[in-house]
């Protein structure tokens, strides 16, 4: 995607979501799955991506589980309660959100 | 691994609850990197790796990490906090308060109060604060492991540059001052908030996150001091 601003703001959401379809997931899963969805069209930076996991961790919406995988640590994360609620939510808030930017983009606009 | 490890400590992340996330991200990037061109040597790898975390590096990520922790024991000592302003812990807030009143009209100069009172609450502060140093000292020292969130409970989520301020009290208040009821009522409601505070933050949120730490990372382990 050309412009990464566009996606910023509804990076939260697209982490919920995708926690909510997968149970638990890890940093870099997350950043593979997301292109691997949108076939490489969205990319998520890891300077974005690990701010609002801790940001969302901090809020209590997300739990995290630490486990030894490889030889090595991994960090899941997973909903919580207030977490799944929330999902929902903000789910609601960005289909909302992309039926007006539809609108707006498919609508005419005049000059006259 | 250990490599790995000391890369992100080479590049200013000298806390294992980070450390973790970092090694763990940088070895899956590195082994991708590998199925596709197995010749590519560790170091280069590492480098692509590491660019992906923009000009700052991971430093940008430490410090969001601390806000993110920090707001959380501020939310959740003011969590605690707001128990003590409804029923049933209200009825201790308000004895406490009006005990505290009855001491300051009972004497003409107010820091016969508040030093003594304020003094014990800073002496039991920074007995805390040398054992929790004293623990994460010995715990480094054993282990050769500093923790981000140990950090910043210790200095309640930011917290403590605001109870830091009761050192104050005491000079603040003009000993030959005519204290009218409604600023010795606010007085008191202060050093109340104050000693409420530090109570929460060290008796209630403190062990309450050290037993989440033990159950999230097994080798976070309690010291005795």
């Amino acid at each position: 995607m050309a412009n990464s601003k566009l996606y910023k703001g509804s990076l939260t959401t697209i982490i919920l979501k995708l926690l909510n379809d997968n149970q638990k997931m890890y940093g870099y899963e997350i950043t593979q799955k997301v292109k691997a969805l949108t076939n490489g069209e969205l990319n998520i930076t890891e300077g974005a991506l690990y701010p609002s996991l801790h940001k969302l961790e901090a809020e209590g919406l997300l739990d995290v589980e630490v486990t030894k995988v490889d030889n090595r640590l991994r960090k899941y994360y997973k909903l919580t309660e207030k977490g799944t609620k929330e999902t929902s939510n903000k789910l609601n808030e960005l289909q909302a959100y992309i039926k007006t930017i539809q609108a707006l983009v498919n609508s005419n606009f005049s000059l006259e | 691994m250990d490599q790995l490890y000391i890369f992100t400590r080479q590049h200013f992340v000298e806390w294992y609850d980070v450390q973790i996330e970092l090694v763990d991200h940088l070895a899956n990037g590195i082994e991708e990197q590998w199925e596709t061109q197995p010749n590519l040597n560790f170091e280069t790898a590492l480098k692509i790796e590491f660019k992906k975390f923009g000009v700052f590096g991971f430093s940008e990520l430490v410090e969001q990490k601390t806000n993110a922790l920090d707001k959380y024991y501020r939310k959740e000592i003011f969590m605690h906090f707001k128990a003590y302003l409804g029923l049933p812990k209200l009825i201790i807030t308000l004895f406490s308060i009006w005990i505290i009143y009855l001491l300051l009209i009972s004497v003409d100069n107010k820091t016969f109060v508040t030093i003594p009172f304020v003094g014990s609450a800073l002496i039991v502060h920074f007995l805390f604060l040398f054992k929790q140093q004293r623990e994460m000292k010995i715990r480094y020292k054993t282990t050769g492991k500093k923790w981000l969130f140990e950090q910043s409970m210790i200095q309640f989520g930011g917290l403590i540059h605001l109870l830091n301020l009761a050192i104050y009290f005491p000079i603040i208040i003009d000993s030959n001052k005519q204290w009218t009821s409604t600023s010795t009522l606010v007085l008191s409601c202060c050093l109340v908030i104050y000693v409420l505070l530090l109570y929460i933050a060290i008796s209630v949120v403190m062990p309450s996150v050290k037993e989440s730490a033990i159950k999230q990372y097994s080798e976070y382990r309690l010291i005795k001091v």
